[in-house]
């Protein structure tokens, strides 16, 4: 493709070309397709047309920007679509740098030997290499700001850049504006969307802010009938007695569909915690304060990329101490590398949302990346020095990103790049991760809960959500139950004794314990 | 030369300044309005930079990086202003240096006026504005043959961000000498808050061997 590129542009050494007249030139039959489709075509086909041709530049900008590196070619301006427009560089063209007499040496963005030995013993990875790929891990996207079809065209644009999760806030906003009818087609089309792109959608339903609580109920019974497994809903509340009722109507439409109950706890954590196919996604409290204050806040991106790090595998092999500089590592690749990386997903972006160039800055305001941890025991001993290096590193983390952004600030470029610690889930591990390692157990009854199993259970995951900044879940296996009082009265519980920011009921039934079952 | 200017204002500030805790509760010692005039801005303009550069406890942009930001004239749109977008493309309507400051120079050697701004007020002057620019405006005089700039700086991190500001400095100042047909003359800054972060104290040990013990909080 580089060779085709710099033929091109040796071929027409003194034109000028604009990213999509590469694209066209790279891919002719391919895009006169897309095109064709894109002007003749509605819905589903349009969409897929659009999120190709959004492919096809994102793999041509890899290479642009290889040939930019080797100075092969030159940016000289951008099209009043946010597209570069590109020119070869053999002609004399002087240029400000011309009288900079330099010999400019890029970035090291290589990764560090400690990175690249885990990523090559598959004892850690890359949601995405983001020097490739103009994309993000999730978005936060304010409903309250939408009117529905509207949101669904957001969601439908921005999951062309989004690799895991959408989270969307403000749901209670639309269920108590918008008919039984207008709701239902929008779950109906999210869920279509989220099937067909991968990603998971997440609702926050704040039980805290709604005025009425029959609306809440009809949505969560409609919710669990007609999305799929990929599109999450958290319900989001401090417990209260007169929200009982729809706790139960949760807790039931979960269990009647074997599915999961999501319930933030908003008085352990103001901010929201979401749940993606890599994990939690949670936003720290000051800039979740600041983001409710933000005019552009509709849409923000809330991860760019991740690296997980199988903790049981690299353990093998390695000390704290390796590990400590494994993650210190991450944390300074994560700031250099998606710093650079970030020019290129607003280009994306305006090819969709024609924006000011204000609204791009705010997306970026709220970004985390993200180092989670995979297969860390909470039940060995081990659990208690593994606390005491993740407090230790997170620390570490927070002066090494506060340093980075005091000297690129200082040097006249203002970047806010967070990294933030969490946990993984089993759903972003590709195979070669190690199986899971700790057991899980079913809860049959409220009482239970004085077990010593799950006192300890508990105990580990307060802790656990503590160290992780509030980036956590706690999953509870749950029995099928003869009435949702039972379940509910467990939520109560919890509530009031334990500071769990998200606790996840899963009425999936265990395999392991249903064979068991089955055989008694 | 630079060097010593460099390590000599970092001295003075820990020596002689005024500690305060600022608004994001950093402990900083600051001197106002420091200034700092090099004679000859091309001798030895990258030391500083490669002092910050060898170490492997941060990493310090690259010159790419650095030139991109003073010599891009398009708005990079994850960052919150480039002073090359504020310099070459001033609200999409004007380059500073090659529209006014250069042809001035030329057509009035002599002329007080030549002055490039990169604050805006219109965005920068809102207090919810999450940074704005630390490099305020830049003032070019011809006297006796050689183009002297100066830069005001409202708020300069000397230890980390003195280096790249000279670099950045010395690079928009030689480009326009050189399109005037002059000798590069001197470069003063002033800074109008010279500071360092307490929490850097350690990093300036290591690079420029300052000793801490000068420093005191006798003055908090």
């Amino acid at each position: 493709m580089k060779d085709r590129l710099v033929t091109i542009f040796e071929q027409n050494p003194h034109d000028t070309f604009a990213t999509s007249e590469l694209v066209e030139r790279t891919h002719p039959e391919r895009y006169q397709d897309l095109r064709t489709t894109l002007n003749n075509a509605d819905g589903p086909q349009r969409r897929k047309a659009s999120r190709e041709k959004a492919k096809l530049h994102r793999k041509l900008l890899h290479h642009l920007r290889g040939l930019e590196d080797q100075d092969v070619i030159s940016t000289v301006r951008r099209t009043t679509t946010g597209e570069k427009v590109y020119t070869y560089q053999a002609h004399d063209t002087p240029t400000p740098q011309d009288h900079a007499d330099l010999t400019i040496r890029h970035d090291d963005q290589t990764r560090s030997e400690a990175i690249q030995d885990a990523i090559d013993k598959d004892q850690a990875f890359f949601s995405h290499d983001v020097q490739a790929d103009p994309s993000v891990d999730a978005v936060l996207i304010d409903a309250a700001n939408h009117a529905p079809k509207e949101l669904h065209d957001t969601i439908t644009k921005i999951t062309s850049v989004t690799n895991d999760c959408i989270a969307i806030t403000g749901v209670t906003d639309i269920i108590e504006t918008y008919n039984e009818a207008v709701i239902n087609d929008f779950l109906d089309k999210l869920t279509a969307e989220m099937n067909k792109t991968g990603c998971y959608a997440c609702l926050r339903l704040n039980f805290d802010d709604a005025q009425r609580t029959k609306d809440l109920n009809a949505f969560i019974t409609a919710f669990y009938e007609r999305t799929s497994s990929n599109v999450k809903l958290v319900a989001a509340a401090a417990y209260k007695e007169n929200m009982h009722e729809t706790y139960e109507t949760l807790l039931s439409e979960a269990q009647r569909t074997q599915r999961k109950a999501h319930l933030e706890f908003t008085n352990v954590t103001p901010q929201p915690v979401f749940v993606g196919q890599h994990g939690p996604y949670t936003i720290p409290l000051h800039v979740w304060e600041r983001l409710k204050e933000q005019v552009n806040a509709s849409l923000a991106c809330l991860a760019h990329t991740t690296f997980t790090i199988d903790i049981n595998a690299y353990m093998d092999d390695h000390s704290l101490t390796d590990l400590r500089q494994l993650i210190t590592d991450a944390a300074q690749h994560l700031y250099v590398s998606t710093a650079e990386a970030r020019n290129d997903i607003t280009v994306a972006l305006k090819n969709y949302f024609n924006k000011a160039n204000e609204f791009f800055i705010d997306f970026f305001s709220t970004t985390q990346n993200y180092i989670r941890c995979w297969n860390y025991s909470t039940e060995d001993t081990s659990f208690e020095s593994f606390k005491t290096l993740i407090d230790n590193v997170a620390d570490q983390t927070e002066t090494l990103t506060q340093k980075q952004a005091t000297i690129f600030q200082a040097c006249g470029i203002p970047l806010h790049v967070n990294v933030m610690l969490a946990p993984s889930f089993s759903t972003a591990t590709p195979n070669q991760i190690t199986q899971r390692q700790y057991t899980k157990k079913t809860l049959y009854n409220l009482n239970e809960f004085n077990q010593d199993y799950w006192q300890q259970f508990l105990d580990h995951r307060e802790e656990t959500a503590r160290m992780f900044d509030y980036a956590d879940r706690t999953r509870v296996f749950r029995a099928p139950a003869t009435h949702a009082a039972s379940p509910v009265a467990e939520i109560k519980h919890l509530h009031k004794h334990r500071a769990l920011p998200l606790l996840c009921y899963d009425f999936q039934r265990l395999q392991r314990e249903r064979q068991l079952h089955e055989f008694l | 030369m630079i060097t010593y200017a460099w390590r000599n204002a970092i001295k003075t500030i820990l020596k002689d300044g005024t500690v305060y805790i600022d608004g994001d509760n950093r402990r900083c010692t600051e001197i106002r309005n420091q200034s700092i005039t090099i004679d000859n801005p091309a001798d030895g303009v990258d030391e500083p930079y490669n002092a910050l550069r060898d170490h492997d406890e941060w990493t310090y942009p690259s010159k790419e990086q650095l030139l991109n930001v003073i010599f891009d004239d398009e708005h990079i749109n994850s960052l919150d202003y480039t002073y090359g977008a504020r310099l070459l493309n001033f609200d999409d309507t004007i380059n500073q240096i090659t529209d006014y400051v250069i042809p001035l120079l030329k057509d009035n050697p002599m002329t007080r006026r030549a002055i490039a701004h990169v604050y805006d007020p219109r965005l920068d002057s809102n207090q919810r504005r999450a940074s704005t620019p630390g490099i305020i405006y830049f003032h070019f005089l011809q006297r006796n043959n050689a183009l002297h700039c100066t830069a005001a700086i409202r708020s300069n991190d000397v230890f980390f961000g003195y280096p790249a500001n000279i670099i950045q400095i010395h690079h928009v100042h030689r480009w326009v000498a050189d399109e005037c047909n002059l000798s590069q003359g001197s470069i003063t800054t002033v800074s109008n808050s010279a500071h360092i972060f307490h929490d850097a104290h350690q990093d300036i040990q290591a690079v420029l061997n300052i000793p801490m013990e000068s420093l005191s909080d006798d003055h908090f």
